[in-house]
This record gives C-alpha cells, structure tokens and sequence, in this order.
C-alpha cells in the first residue's frame, strides 16, 4: 500500500516569553491510502500541532512531511488542492449567509464548476441530513448542524485525504454518531479517501479507525490496529471500582507495587467516583480492596472489564486522559 | 493554478464583501448609508471653507480652491472604502467569522480572495464617488449658489481613466500592506487604517496644497502615489494650475509601483510568518 502521509521525526517548539513547548518530539509516522488512522490523546498531547502542520497551517522546527509525496513546506500548494480540514467546535461559514451559499462560496473557491457545485451541494446536504436548512443563516444553526455544515464543507472538494480534528467535540451523541458513520463510509466509497482523524474520544477512534497512534506530551507512544493494541494488555488485569466519594485521595494505589496504572472519574451529580485500576497480577486487586476499607470508602461496585484504547494509554502512561484526575506510573 | 478557480474566487469574493456590508440594512437605509458618509465629510470641509472665507479679512471666496477641495474630498473615497475594506477583513475572517484557514488552505489561495474583497471596495468607492459628487454639486451649485469650475464637456477622460487605473493598483498594494500587518497583529485593524489614512489626507493634497507644508511634510507628500494620483484627478477634471501630466503620470507610476513592492513584499513577509507562527487560524480573547 502506498503512503497518503509521511511524516520523518516531526518536531515543533513554541517559544512563548516565558517558557519553550515542545508540542511535537520527533514523531514519525506512514499511513496509507485508503486507511482511516486515528491520533489519540489527551488535550495539549501535540495532536492539532500535528495536524495543523499537515494542512500547511504550520511549519515544522524540523523533521519531514509529505502529504500525497507533496513535501507540506516546499510544496503547500499542491497539499491545499488535494486535502481538507474539518475541526470540531468552530465556526463552519459566514453567519450572514445561509448553508446553502456558504457551501456554494466554498465550492467556488475550491474551483467546482456551478453544474457539479449544485449537484455536490444537493447530494451533501441530502445525505448529512439537513437540506430543510438549505436556505437558513448559518448563525442560527444548533451545534449539531452547524457541524453537519461543516463537514459537508470538507468534502465539497472530493478531497484525497481528509483531515478531521476533533470532529464530533461537543456534539450530542446521535449527531456524532451519524457522522462517524458517515465519515467511515465515505473512506470505504472514495478511491483514494485516506483519513486521519484526531480525538481523544476513546471509543470513537475504536470504532472508525483502521489503525491508531497513541500521542503524549508530542511523542508517539504506540501504534496499531485498537484490536493489537488491546491485545496486548490481555496478560493484565482490568478492574473497574466505583466509590461513594468524589473527594477521598487515592495516589495511594499508584503505589504500590504491581499497579500498573490507573484512572479515576469523577461525577459530581451522583457524588460517585470511578477508578479504572490496571493491575499485572490478581492478587494486587484484594490488596487494593482492603487499603479502600481502611480508608472507610463505601465501594458501590466491582466490575473486571476488557481493555478498551482508555487502558492501553494507562498502561502507556500510567495515568487517565482527564486533566486533575491523574495517578502516576507505579 | 487554474484561471478558472481564480475567477471564480475573485467573483465569490466581491459577492461575498456585497453581503457583508449590506446584511444589517436594507437596500434603501443602505444607499442612504453609502451616500450619507462621504457627503457629510464633504459638506463639513465644504461649510468650513466657506465660512472660513466670508469670515477672512479680504471675504474673498475663491472657486478654483473650493474646487481643489471639492474634488479632492470626492476622490479619497477611494482611500477610505478599498484601504479600510482590505485592512479589517483579516481581523474579520479570522476573528469574527473564523473562516480565515479554510479561505487560506483552498487552492485559489488568500491573495485572490483578499483581491476580490477589494474590488467590491473598488465598487462601493466608484458608487460612493458618484452620489457625493452628484449631490455635494446639487447641494453646493445648486442650493446654495457656489460656483464650482467643473466644465463636464472639457474633462479629459482618457487622463481620468489612466489616473484611475494606476490608482486603483496603488490602493490595492497599499491595502495588500495592510492586510500583511493585520496577519501579523492582532487588534490594531481600526487604528492603523485610520494612522494610515490619517496620513495620507494629511499629506497627500487631498484638501490643501502639498506646498503649504513644512519641508518635511513635502517630502513626505512628494513619496505618496496619492498626492500624484490627486493631481492627475483635478488636472483631468478642472485643468488646474500649470501641470506636466506626462511627468505626473510618471511620478505617480513610479511611486505606485514602490507601493506593489512594498504591499507584495509585507503580504508574503506576513504569509511567511502566518506558517511559522500559526497565526491564520489564531483566536483573539477579547
């Protein structure tokens, strides 16, 4: 299979007044035609970084891109004609405009002839669900459809290879998943629609992609099918506690020994938190359970689960991707 | 790139900025708009002058210089509705409509949108120029008697339409300048095009002689593509003064081919630094 996206020990620093980011170390990646490829992980991982240098938004402090086998700084231009960009949580058009000539303005930039701009036009919004608002102003579109606009917009083009940056961020779960489902397809009808993809949704990059990368402070940590992945967390132990707490300190369970991480959730409607507790070996669980006791924390449940990409990025990184509720590696 | 994309982008653009400014007003509250702005300018420098002159010493109203004025006035329309048109619709894509990157990443490129959105900066300007000087005529030659030397029969319209065309290209580098500065700033939009414009009402002959200025200030009027494009304008409308169009025309060529380097040159710095940077895709919290 031949490589939609090439990347060579990518590298991007921020210098800011104050401090120096590195938002991507040196990471190199191939992914193929064809594939829907999903970069995965926690807000600030270096994923729109990645992304943004992709599209030709930005340039890279070093390392090597190719999009297409179009180097992304030397050749820009020829990147632009044959991608597109659909980001989650933004304005998808003019306001002032209604869908209908948003997409139209979009569809002549893009180059379409006004035959095949209609027909695309009709067939996108046809198919996304939303031609009832063909003549409405985008501004008083929901969340949900200005997102449907949004990835019409996209595609308006044909484009060859499809970049999505957290493109159901916000949304309600059916919007989402109609256009996951939309997206997946599309990948499989087009010729050459390569997608890649980033979220930090572990279920959805589970569920649309062929392949993923798991992405922390801009390095690539691992890389492959969800289902390789998976696999290779199967000779741990996966438990899943919830607790009548959503205040009780639990960095103890990161030390101790045979933790090999763990994540915690809390919800402050029912005043409950879950931990999702990566063990190597059985035995450390009872050990846990009893440090719980004596901690005098009411357990409402136990539950063994199957891995999910949420565990295979705790076992990388020893820690859940929500920001403040984090362990450490033990 | 294909020419067709590029039409078709410069077309979308000029519809795209006709919205824009029409959105909020019907299309009768807008003409009236469109008209009411320049003509105020107009009238406010015009009464000025007037009672500026009855009120001098000798009383002595003079109508060549009232004509100076008058045309002047007319045409920085020009400077006013291309330059300002171009320097905020950064600001305005990029902040208000966040549509800035998906403009910036089609294949037609920004530089044929931001052409587009000037030329219907071109448009609103010509249609503005018309009604003021229609109406500042009726008003000033019509109601209150003032006798303004302009020979409709005598215009010399190839030097207008020369003068026109040169000029166009200087507001549109000019305009391609700010736009640059605009990608690389953030919340200055509104002040550098009134600095900008400011500066060259000031300096560039637009209602007194360049000659009145200081040595410094003649040097800087005697830079601006402005000052010459102003002249080329009165001499091809009223025949004022004594005047050398070949050589103007030659100075106005020069000094607006300086303005394309200087409005390419600041449009792809700002480009350039758009990538490094991030900034095409940048949000402003405030």
């Amino acid at each position: 299979m031949s490589q939609s996206i090439e990347t060579r020990d990518l590298t991007r620093i921020f210098k800011g007044k104050s401090e120096t980011v590195k938002a991507l170390n040196k990471v190199s990646l191939s992914i193929g035609e064809k594939e829907v490829f999903g970069l995965l992980g926690p807000n600030g991982a270096g994923k729109t970084t990645f992304i943004k240098i992709l599209t030709t938004l930005l340039l890279p402090t070093s390392g090597e891109a190719h999009v297409d086998g179009f180097n992304v700084v030397k050749e820009a231009d020829k990147v632009r004609k044959i991608i597109s960009l659909v980001s989650g949580g933004e304005t998808p058009g003019y306001g002032i405009l209604s869908v209908r000539e948003n997409l139209w303005f979009f569809s002549q930039l893009y180059g379409l002839s006004s035959a095949v701009a209609k027909e695309k036009i009709k067939g996108l919004m046809a198919d996304l669900d939303f031609e009832e608002y063909a003549n409405t102003r985008m501004a008083k579109l929901s969340t949900g459809y200005r997102q449907r606009l949004n990835l019409a917009r996209g595609l308006l083009s044909d484009p060859k290879i499809l970049f999505l940056d957290e493109p159901t961020l916000g949304l309600d779960v059916l919007t989402a998943k109609k256009l996951r489902s939309y997206i997946v397809d599309w990948a499989k009808k087009e010729a050459k629609g390569t997608v890649l993809l980033t979220t930090h949704y572990m279920a959805e990059a589970d569920e649309m992609c062929d392949r993923v990368a798991i992405i922390d402070q801009g390095r690539i940590l691992a890389c492959g099918s969800p289902n390789t992945l998976k696999e290779n967390l199967k000779e741990n132990q996966i438990m899943k506690v919830e607790t009548a707490s959503i205040q009780a300190d639990f960095g103890f369970i990161d030390k101790m020994v045979g933790v090999i991480g763990y994540s915690q959730t809390r919800n402050i409607q029912t005043g409950t938190t879950t931990l999702k507790i990566m063990v190597s070996d059985d035995e450390i669980f009872s050990k846990i359970m009893s440090e719980l006791e004596k901690a005098k924390l009411k357990i409402l449940a136990v539950n063994k689960t199957e891995p999910t990409l949420e565990d295979v990025y705790i076992s990388l990184v020893g820690r859940g991707f929500e920001e403040g509720e984090a362990g450490t590696h033990a | 790139m294909a020419v067709n994309t590029i039409l078709r982008t410069v077309k979308q653009a000029i519809w795209l900025g006709w919205k824009i400014d029409t959105n909020w007003a019907n299309p009768l509250v807008f003409a009236i708009y469109y008209l009411v702005r320049p003509l105020a300018s107009l009238l406010i420098v015009g009464f000025i002058f007037l009672i500026g002159s009855l009120a001098s010493p000798s009383g002595v109203f003079d109508p060549q210089y009232f004509a100076y004025m008058f045309v002047g006035n007319c045409f920085f329309v020009y400077v006013t509705h291309v330059m300002m048109s171009m320097s905020i619709l950064i600001h305005e894509d990029r902040v208000h409509y966040e549509v800035l990157k998906h403009i910036y990443l089609s294949p037609a490129s920004l530089k044929w949108y931001i052409l587009g959105r000037a030329l219907n900066g071109v448009l609103n300007a010509s249609t503005s120029l018309i009604l003021t000087l229609g109406f500042g005529l009726l008003i000033f030659q019509g109601l209150l008697g003032v006798q303004i030397p302009i020979n409709w029969l005598g215009i010399d319209f190839p030097l207008l339409a020369l003068s026109l065309i040169i000029g166009m290209f200087c507001f549109l580098a000019l305009g391609f300048m700010l736009c640059g500065i605009n990608i690389m700033t953030s919340r200055v939009q509104f002040m550098l095009t009134e600095y900008v414009s400011g500066t060259l009402y000031l300096f560039g002959g637009v209602v007194f002689l360049p000659e009145i200025l200081p040595s410094w200030g003649q040097t800087i009027s005697n830079a601006l593509p402005i000052t010459y494009f102003l002249k080329s304008i009165r001499f091809a409308i009223l025949h004022q003064t004594s005047f050398d169009a070949q050589t103007n025309i030659a100075y106005l060529v020069l000094t607006t081919v300086g303005a394309i380097i200087l409005g390419i040159g600041v449009f792809k710095i700002a480009e350039y630094k758009a990538r490094r940077d991030g900034l095409i895709d940048r949000k402003e919290e405030y």
